[in-house]
């Protein structure tokens, strides 16, 4: 979930910040001297994440349900080109959408995108499978919840067992619908254009 | 006045996948000539004009203006000006200044210097007041025409058009064919436009195959007996 | 998928609209550091609000498109009142919590909404922020339509074909198709930025 502004304390504020920070410099130094073809990939990517958050999945009732696309991003791409596309995407929708803070996009950034760059990478690395992706996507939403409710908590803004249960519950929803998305997308791309799994990974 | 600016010798290209996309393209072009390069889809008209720019890994020579196009592609495509078949590939910015502005910047061209050869062609083209459109917000036309300005701005020696009038409305087709028909350069226009073709070149390449179907004067586009034979009747 | 929200009010023409942007992004900051960093009396952040939303009127931003932007806190809200009445706290504490994003938030929406796109990215530029990431801004933005319309044709194909509602598996499909055009269309771009001269520097 996307923390808006004026939920947070201070304290939280400067410490997602200064972790953000920090992710998205080195991230910046990683890709310093890239391929000239990654850039304009880079660039259509981000706005195909953006579009993908967009989008909604229908569950049942009324209700619908969003796609992150984070750990599809570190797959495709790698941990720290990932990292920026999200940080972008998150940036676009606090300003476009007011969805997610400004000042809280580096606690926003920390669990949506750090998390789900980080881990998602490192566990496709450990066993590159579609399965496994799958899984960690729905790990990384999960774990983003529970980060969301930590600095909430924190923030003295909400009692943790009301926290967790909510959010934990409406993030496994989430978590499964988007863990199916990622093996599906992933089974599509295996079958139809193998080859840009081969791209190089930063 | 009518030396030879381009000049292809045994030209192939395979795709990754392996498939021959070109075979031994040899022609010549002269300065001022306007050729219409001729083809049905997938005769490779577009794999052509990316390696006369080289922007394909090609085997065989290209020579444009006496300089081997694999070792100085980035100082020949200074003289060229491309116009591509999408637009959306082509206008990358946020708006219509910063697109045509953009191959100045990459010169590292003044600011005001700039500003003057933008003004200048959007003038040229009937775009003056567009510098600060969107490109999205743009009807298909504008947007072709501002892919012009782009590849014009350079004041380039040789144009360079992908399917100028492929989408375009009758009135707008018209009149980019009067813009290009105005413009001296020498030209390679790929196109199923036959009517184009007759209207603004002079000589023709028709490609069958991946294969230099013939070549010479623009009146082989009335030979209804070769347009059927290479699929474009 | 509508897509004329992203910022329909930003190319009208108002006193606020002609502010220069440099301006604008330093007092929107002021104000979300201000009300984000100090302790501040329901009181005081009323009176703040009622100033925006007096500027906002000025800026010919419809009142209706503002209240709705609410709905982004309300999940949030919902939790923060659901805990403090558990904690037994006064109900002026959640009104305060709910004032100071709602101002934050206000204050975002009347920034973005009077200033185009393209100058935002300019005026960032001016204060440094990284040129890599104001190209994937510029990337998201400029592209967002491209895909969207791409999309809505895609589910339109679908959706002729389709008697019964459109699965999980299908959106997950379609998402892929998009995602291998993106990589299609990152490839041509590229080739156009390398024909302008481009040589990989930002």
């Amino acid at each position: 979930m996307h923390i808006p502004d004026g939920f947070l304390e201070p304290k939280i504020l400067v410490s997602t910040n200064v972790i953000s920070f920090a992710v998205i410099i080195l991230s910046l130094k990683k890709l310093r001297n890239v391929d000239v073809n990654r850039i304009p990939l880079m660039g259509v990517l981000a706005s195909f994440v953006f579009v993908l958050q967009l989008f909604a999945f229908p569950v049942i009732g009324g209700t619908s349900v969003h796609l992150e696309g984070v750990v599809l991003t570190a797959v495709l791409l790698g941990p720290f080109s990932s990292s920026l596309i999200v940080f972008c995407v998150l940036l676009m929708q606090a300003l476009l959408f007011q969805h997610g803070g400004i000042l809280s996009l580096g606690a926003n950034f920390l669990n949506i995108g750090i998390v789900g760059s980080f881990l998602g990478y490192f566990l496709w690395r450990l066993k590159p499978t579609k399965i496994f992706v799958s899984l960690a996507t729905f790990a990384s939403i999960i774990i983003s919840a529970v980060l969301c409710c930590v600095e909430l908590y924190f923030s003295k803004k909400i009692v943790l067992s009301v926290g967790f249960s909510a959010m934990i519950f409406s993030h496994l929803i989430v978590g499964i619908i988007e863990s199916i998305f990622v093996y599906i997308i992933l089974s599509f791309i295996e079958k139809l254009s193998p080859n840009i799994l081969q791209f190089e990974k930063i | 006045m009518n030396e030879i600016i381009i000049e292809v010798k045994n030209l192939c290209y395979k795709y990754p996948d392996g498939k021959q996309a070109l075979k031994n393209i040899s022609f010549e072009i002269k300065e001022g000539q306007k050729v219409a390069l001729l083809g049905a889809n997938g005769s490779g008209k577009t794999t052509l004009l990316f390696c006369l720019v080289g922007l394909l890994d090609y085997e065989g020579t290209i020579k444009i203006f006496e300089g081997n196009v694999k070792q100085n592609a980035k100082e020949i495509r200074k003289k060229i000006g491309f116009v591509f078949e999408n637009p959306d590939d082509q206008l990358f910015n946020l708006t219509v200044y910063d697109d045509i502005a953009f191959s100045l910047r990459q010169q590292r061209y003044k600011e005001d210097e700039i500003r003057i050869k933008v003004n200048e062609v959007l003038k040229k083209l009937n775009l003056a007041g567009y510098e600060n459109r969107q490109p999205y917000h743009l009807s298909y036309g504008e947007k072709k025409k501002v892919c012009l300005a782009t590849a014009l701005v350079n004041t380039p020696q040789i144009l360079i058009l992908d399917e100028p009038t492929s989408n375009l409305d009758p009135a707008s087709s018209r009149e980019f064919k009067e813009l290009i028909k105005n413009i001296k350069t020498t030209q390679i226009i790929a196109t199923h436009d036959l009517q184009l073709a007759k209207e603004v070149c002079d000589s023709i390449i028709i490609l069958n195959n991946g294969e230099i179907f013939c070549q010479g004067d623009i009146s082989l586009v009335n030979n209804t007996e070769i347009l059927l034979s290479a699929r474009l009747m | 998928m509508k897509h004329n929200f992203i910022d329909k009010y930003s190319n009208l023409s108002s006193p606020i609209h002609k502010i220069n942007t440099k301006l604008k992004l330093i007092v929107f900051l002021a104000i979300a550091v201000f009300i984000s960093l100090f302790k501040l009396e329901n009181k005081i952040l009323l009176i703040i609000l009622m100033f925006l939303i007096f500027i906002s009127q000025i800026a010919k931003i419809p009142i209706l498109f503002l209240l709705l932007r609410m709905f982004v806190i309300l999940p949030f809200i919902f939790l923060v009142s659901v805990s403090y009445l558990i904690n037994k706290q006064n109900f002026s504490v959640v009104l305060n919590v709910l004032l100071k994003s709602y101002t934050v938030i206000l204050s975002l929406l009347i920034f973005i909404q009077t200033t185009k796109f393209n100058k935002l990215i300019n005026t960032l530029k001016n204060f440094g922020f990284p040129k890599f990431l104001l190209l994937l801004l510029s990337f998201i933005y400029r592209y967002f339509f491209v895909l969207t319309d791409e999309i809505e044709k895609l589910m339109f194909a679908v959706k002729l074909k389709q008697q019964k509602k459109v699965s999980v598996k299908i959106i997950s499909q379609l998402l892929g198709i998009l995602l291998l055009k993106s990589y299609n269309r990152a490839e041509r771009i590229n080739k156009a930025m390398l024909l302008r001269g481009w040589d990989g520097d930002l």
